[in-house]
């Protein structure tokens, strides 16, 4: 039975063939980015030797991950193509020490190792990843962040074979990447500059009594000993906005919109939330607002947050729009 | 060779695929994408293809092969993208390709991938002297293209953003999502492509003096971006058209003038930009009008595929240009008029 012995999980790539479990080839270079240019190279020497292979057998890792899946697709694709079966195995399982108990490392990049454990020719921990700090301060810990650097020696792989093998890759750490929520939006303090635009959001959003320039103006005026007005924003857009106001121990909420399309995301509340604790900060005892009756929307919000109707003005914003007072004790949250 | 059967494999970004091809007569075209995977991030991530490349490729090799009703041992050459792309990805499989040379003893072509878009055409036409404008996510170019195995000139390039990146930046900015390119071509229909006139990138009378085959798209991702700021209750389907009418207008100005000043008069759009239903519609339109003629691959072929790979490997073989060198090197930024690496 001749085996093709393939690992590209460290700097090194090697590239071996046995003839039951005589080594007839065996070719090594290092280069932590040369894996790919080299291993054809040495897979072809191999086979110069003998063009037969009956099976091959390739470390999946762990690794650094560019390297590692050179090894591992050229195994499979060639594994393939021959119509031969492969075998993975986990690449540390390779490192031949001189111990019958011992910990083996190798460079993970980022000042970490991928390590393992190893009892009577057994790995009883691992495969994992860390510190070489925080893994072990032993004596009997071997290879790169301990002693001199170490690779998976053919022999060994071959053994390896016979105790566990893997059939996707040992990757140990996720892709470097953050998924961005799905809106990312900004609260910034509100500035002047944004009042063209806010004009006429409220033309939009509060048709019937919108608010002037000027009044915008007038209320950043205020800001930031008595008023305190935000903005959300998305790629610099406004989506959102509201302000406070505090006249003595009562703090007003002046107004907080959110365009339709931004809606039901919380956003209002987070506003609100932020308002409320800049407000109480200041020392209020109690928060009051405004509502059009008949927004359900704004009135469910509100009561989640403890506000509670106090009362009514008929006719408040124009005849038949009529105005629910609300009020939240800060003592009661 | 007359019809020389190619398998060609494509990794250089976010698709693994395999195309077969017998000649120029295309057996299989076998495409597993990771697009989904990408979105949540918001754009490609390198990790994550490469991941996916190694996941994908042995299920597609054999899709395409049983597809084409072939096996491995009969084909007479593998053709691989060896760039330009990402790194990564690129090497999942090009190290596919040379175990498929080594293990069958078949030559292997490392071919440029953007050459490999223009090639895809060779499966419906006669290949002949054309300008080509190759467009996609990564690139933005107009090339004089004499001979796609080994004579291709740069006319013109993008300065900064390539077209199909603009279509990826303006449709986040519109809060549509990735990829943005048929996400825009979608809502445009639904839009007035007249509302907002938009600036066209390096095509002032002085520009078209001194740089007339150059593209820029930045200064119009950022026009868009400040309207947006200034119009926040625009529409955003007239927007979407109105930034699309953009780009396809300068495109289509500066690659008919290529075509029509160098008396080449043909022109070939390439790239998955190609597959952009209004820049296939104002193409047509304008090519007949200037007596150009036009040639698009079907959508299907123009993004990123095996097809167009195999297409060029098998045009390479058919010339008698050799093979690339056993264990190639990945290219990542391999410029357009390296058609074979």
């Amino acid at each position: 039975m001749n085996t093709l012995v393939i690992d590209t999980s460290t700097d090194r790539t090697s590239c071996a063939l046995f003839k039951g479990e005589s080594l007839i080839y065996s070719g090594f270079k290092d280069g932590a980015t040369e894996h790919a240019e080299v291993l054809p190279k040495l897979v072809a020497k191999a086979l110069n030797k003998n063009e037969k292979i009956d099976r091959v057998i390739v470390g999946m890792g762990p690794g650094p991950f560019t390297g590692l899946r050179v090894g591992i697709v050229f195994a499979q694709t060639f594994a393939s193509a021959r119509e031969i079966p492969w075998i993975g195995v986990c690449s540390l399982d390779g490192i031949e020490v001189a111990a019958d108990e011992y910990l083996v490392a190798t460079d993970a990049r980022r000042k970490e190792v991928f390590w393992a454990r190893y009892k009577d020719n057994r790995r009883v921990l691992g495969p994992a990843v860390g510190t070489p700090k925080d893994i072990s301060n032993s004596e009997k810990a071997f290879g790169y962040g301990f002693t001199e650097p170490l690779f998976p020696s053919p022999g060994k792989l071959l053994e390896a074979a016979n105790h566990e093998s893997f059939t996707s890759p040992i990757y140990l750490r996720r892709p470097d990447a953050q998924p961005t929520a799905t809106r990312q939006i900004e609260i910034r303090e509100m500035a002047i500059v944004d009042v063209p635009v806010l004009v006429g959001l409220d033309r939009e959003i509060f048709t019937e009594s919108p608010w002037s320039a000027a009044q915008f103006k007038e209320e950043l005026a205020g800001a930031p000993r008595t008023h305190r007005y935000l903005v959300a924003t998305e790629s610099g857009r406004i989506v959102g906005y509201s302000g406070v106001a505090i006249v003595g121990d009562v703090a007003d909420i002046h107004t907080l919109a959110v365009i339709p399309s931004h809606r039901k995301a919380g956003l209002a509340s987070q506003m609100l939330e932020q308002l409320e604790k800049w407000a109480i900060a200041k020392g209020v005892a109690a928060l009051m607002l405004e509502m059009r009756e008949g927004n359900i929307d704004a009135q469910q919000l509100y009561e989640k947050r403890g506000y509670r109707t106090i009362s009514k003005r008929k006719d408040y914003y124009r005849p038949g729009m009529d105005a629910l007072i609300m009020r939240k004790e800060v003592s009661s949250e | 060779m007359s019809e020389p059967l190619v398998l060609g494999i494509e990794t250089s970004c976010d698709e693994t695929s395999v195309g077969i091809v017998k000649g120029r007569k295309l057996l299989a075209n076998v495409i597993a994408s990771s697009v989904q995977e990408h979105a949540r991030f918001g754009g490609v991530v390198p990790e994550v293809a490469s991941r996916a490349h190694l996941e994908a490729m042995q299920r597609v090799i054999q899709r395409a092969l049983s597809e084409s009703k072939v096996s491995l041992k009969d084909i007479n050459a593998v053709a691989v993208t060896a760039g330009p792309g990402l790194i990564g990805a690129l090497l999942v499989g090009l190290s596919a390709a040379n175990a498929i040379a080594l293990a069958l003893d078949k030559p292997i072509y490392g071919v440029n991938h953007l050459v490999a878009h223009i090639a895809v055409d060779n499966l419906e036409n006669n290949a002949k002297p054309t300008i080509a404008l190759l467009v996609s996510g990564g690139h933005s170019s107009i090339l004089q293209v004499n001979d796609l195995t080994e004579d291709i000139a740069i006319l013109g390039a993008t300065i900064d953003d390539a077209a199909g990146e603009a279509f990826d930046k303006v449709a986040r900015l519109l809060g549509f999502g990735f990829p943005g390119g048929p996400l825009i071509d979608r809502e445009a229909m639904n839009g007035n492509r007249e509302a907002i006139n938009f600036p066209r990138g390096l095509s002032q009378a002085s520009d078209m003096l001194e740089r007339p085959f150059d593209l820029s798209f930045s200064g119009l991702k950022t026009a868009v971006s400040r309207y947006l700021v200034a119009n926040p209750k625009a529409n955003r389907n007239d927007v979407a058209a109105s930034f699309q009418e953009a780009v396809v207008d300068v495109l289509l100005n500066k690659s008919i003038k290529a075509a029509i000043d160098s008396g080449v008069d043909s022109l070939l759009i390439a790239g998955g930009v190609a597959a952009n239903s209004r820049l296939r519609e104002v193409a047509k339109m304008r090519c007949e009008k200037s007596k150009i003629e036009l040639r698009i691959p079907p959508a299907a072929l123009c993004t990123d595929n095996g097809a167009m790979v195999a297409a060029l490997g098998s045009l390479a073989l058919s010339a008698g240009k050799p093979p690339s060198t056993l264990g190639l090197t990945a290219s990542s930024n391999a410029a357009a008029n390296l058609p074979l690496i």
